[in-house]
């Protein structure tokens, strides 16, 4: 049983680490410097990432590029919900990681992990783009190691309050999260 | 809404490719052609003016760059100014002319991404690459100047942080003489091109009676016929000594708004050329060494600094109040250019509104602060 | 620069100290004779500049002339509520609607007035000195242990 598992992981990994496709998802700053990955001289698509998803269904990978405010936040757990599994997610920047320079904002969540799992922090203020590179290849080498039986208890020991959220999905209550903060006539 | 089975409303944002950022946009739509628009702001409200309130006046002095993060240097200056205002600081004249080569040097970066991802949102990807090879060039300009490559905390009171190396002279000389070329390279691929010129040509026409009701600055509205321009009107460092043209047009659509963004490219070029040839023959000091910035402390008095930004009159107020600001004010030409969208994009189709709105130039941090 | 005379003839009680003007009372009828009476037209409202001052707001008009190339501050003190100027200056609706979100200021006669930048259920307005950081949603999943 091991050893079948093991060569099914080998194959999807291989897969997985190698075409990670990123989610268009850039609120300030670093998002620049996530679009000069992707441009000339760095050039993102040596690792296999150059596709640019503008839809969370069909990516794979958040890079969660800038501050996140409470405003912003059901957004995120929102486009975190409609990608599917597995998913991970770089949390890029200083103000991602902990709320960097705006720790003391009352505006600003400090850090994304309070509302959805991060696979790789990548502190700076903004992250080069050799850094964002950097933690692409560190999140390939961590897709390597991974398990199809563990990812499940990741999700799940990562995101216990997500349970709930989760059938959220089946039912689509989730509509409800998108109009809020907002008054529509 | 009134005619529930005639319109259709859609949600553009706020994590849209097309909206550099977090714009939200809910639009109503007959058919094609946009019916309403509102636009909804405050997804990146990070409470830079409340923070203020907290901190010293020099502990301020990192975050302002944020603001506006394509013009880092706009920022700095806007700020900078006030307090040296209020603090009654003299500033050296090579500091002066090492801002004016940094603000210009940044102004051509943020003109060069906003061709880019114009072009992108207009479906041409190669125009990106090139714009982002140059602006490449301005950041690693920067990164050997300042140490960062966005965020530069570079200008202080009373001056600059450090002095200016000649191997970055030499460095700016050379991106300078190649530049014209990359430029004309530009419009080469981009004027002429029917797509580009028929996706542009008429469309979002914002006239000069809209434009003033609606509070908008630099190329927006020198594109709608008014000859605006702080660094002319108001001079500010030492635009008044440097030899520079200022381009408008009268139509106001988004060709002429593009027109006017290539000619700033070429009017900032020549502007760098003055600062070097000042800054390589001038023997003053950098930064005025009597400022003590953490000891600053002003006594209660506002001042109000405009700075003509790439996207239009940037000003800063600072009321002081002893030793941390009472209050800072930003006002920024983006916050007013997102007002004016929904103007331009009543009765226009939904395939031109990332033409329109992409045309205008509005970044989002700007207009949320 | 402002016709004094002119502006003292109509409006008695204002105070002028060469860029600022202080008002009492009537602000929309001074920025309107600013705006179209004055010599000098004030065709641009650049912004509307909110501060705390305690016990009441201090609004600051900031105006602008293409013509002249001046800027003009008009100072008033408000408290709670103010009149809209969106029928002079379309230009004003963001600013009033961003001082509404801040300061809890009410303009009357700006009929779209909401919240801006807040979302619209949250408590309390942040750029007042008085203000407290209490909402629950500053406190995000804190319970959970990541």
């Amino acid at each position: 049983m091991n050893v079948v598992v093991s060569c099914i992981d080998y194959f999807l990994n291989w897969g997985r680490a190698n075409s990670l496709w990123p989610l268009t998802f850039a609120t300030s700053c670093c998002g620049i410097e996530m679009m000069q990955t992707s441009a000339a001289d760095y050039d993102i698509a040596r690792f296999g990432s150059e596709v640019f998803r503008g839809s969370p269904r069909q990516a794979d990978l958040l890079i969660c590029a800038g501050t996140i405010t409470h405003k912003m936040a059901p957004a995120l757990l929102k486009l975190y919900q409609q990608m599917p599994e597995p998913k991970y997610v770089i949390a890029m920047g200083a103000c991602t990681c902990g709320g960097g320079m705006f720790y003391d904002s009352y505006s600003v969540v400090n850090g994304i992990d309070k509302i959805i799992p991060v696979d790789i922090y990548l502190p700076m203020c903004p992250p080069k783009p050799e850094a964002l590179l950097d933690a692409i290849i560190k999140l390939q080498n961590k897709i390597k190691k991974e398990s199809i039986l563990d990812r499940r208890q990741f999700v799940m020991k990562h995101c216990s309050y997500l349970k709930e959220e989760n059938e959220l999905l089946v039912s689509d209550n989730g509509l409800n999260i998108m109009t809020w903060g907002v008054n529509i006539d | 809404m009134t005619n529930l089975f005639k319109t259709m409303e859609i949600n553009v944002g706020p994590q849209h490719p097309s909206t550099h950022g977090v714009l939200r946009l809910i639009l109503e739509l007959d058919g094609e052609i946009i019916k309403s628009c509102k636009p909804v702001v405050g997804y990146l409200h990070r409470g830079i003016e409340k923070m203020a309130e907290n901190r010293s006046y020099l502990q301020y002095l990192p975050i302002v760059d944020r603001i506006d993060y394509l013009g880092g240097f706009f920022n700095s200056y806007a700020y900078c100014d006030c307090i040296e205002h209020l603090a009654e600081i003299d500033v050296p004249d090579k500091a002066k002319y090492i801002r004016v080569l940094c603000m210009e040097l940044n102004r051509i970066a943020s003109h060069l991404l906003w061709l880019g991802t114009f072009m992108l949102d207009l479906g041409a990807s190669s125009p990106l690459f090139y714009c982002f090879r140059d602006r490449e060039r301005i950041l690693h300009i920067f990164e050997a100047l300042t140490g960062q490559r966005m965020m530069y905390n570079y200008f202080t009171f009373g001056g600059v942080r450090f002095d200016i190396p000649s191997d970055i002279i030499d460095k700016i000389s050379v991106f300078i003489e190649d530049m014209p070329e990359c430029i004309n390279d530009y419009e080469n691929i981009i004027t002429d091109n029917p797509i580009f010129v028929s996706r542009c040509k008429s469309k979002g026409i914002l006239t000069k009676k809209n434009a003033l009701q609606y509070s908008i600055t630099g190329p927006n509205l020198r594109a709608s016929g008014v000859n605006l321009d702080f660094r002319k009107s108001n001079p500010y460092l030492v635009y008044d000594r440097l030899n520079f043209d200022v381009s408008s047009d009268i139509s106001g659509d988004a060709f002429s708004r593009y027109k006017v963004r290539i000619f700033e490219l070429h009017s900032s070029l020549k502007i760098v050329e003055q600062c070097i040839s000042f800054i390589k023959n001038s023997s003053d000091e950098f930064l005025n060494k009597s400022v003590k910035p953490v000891m600053l402390n002003i006594d209660n008095a506002e001042y109000t600094s405009s700075v003509e930004s790439p996207r239009g009159l940037m000003s800063c107020t600072v009321m002081a109040g002893g030793k941390n600001p009472y209050r800072v004010k930003w006002r920024t030409g983006s916050y007013y250019a997102v007002q004016v969208l929904p103007e331009l994009l009543i009765n226009a189709e939904l395939a031109d509104l990332m033409a329109i709105f992409g045309s205008l130039d509005v970044i989002l941090p700007e207009v949320d602060k | 620069m402002i016709n004094t005379d002119l502006l003292k003839e109509y409006f008695p009680d204002v105070l002028v100290y060469d860029y600022y003007i202080f008002v009492e009372k009537n602000i929309v009828d001074v920025i309107s004779f600013l705006k179209t009476k004055n010599y000098v037209d004030f065709d641009v409202l650049s912004q509307i500049i909110a501060a705390d001052c305690t016990d009441f707001v201090q609004l600051t008009y900031r105006l602008y002339s293409t013509e002249n190339n001046e800027f003009l501050n008009v100072v008033t003190k408000v408290k709670d509520e103010a009149a809209s100027v969106t029928h002079l200056y379309k230009s004003a609706h963001f600013d009033e609607c961003e001082i509404h979100d801040l300061f809890g200021i009410n303009f009357v006669g700006n009929e779209k007035l909401e919240r801006l930048y807040m979302p619209e259920d949250w408590d309390g307005h942040p750029l007042l000195k008085s203000y407290d950081q209490t909402d629950e949603r500053l406190e995000w999943n804190n319970d959970q242990s990541l």
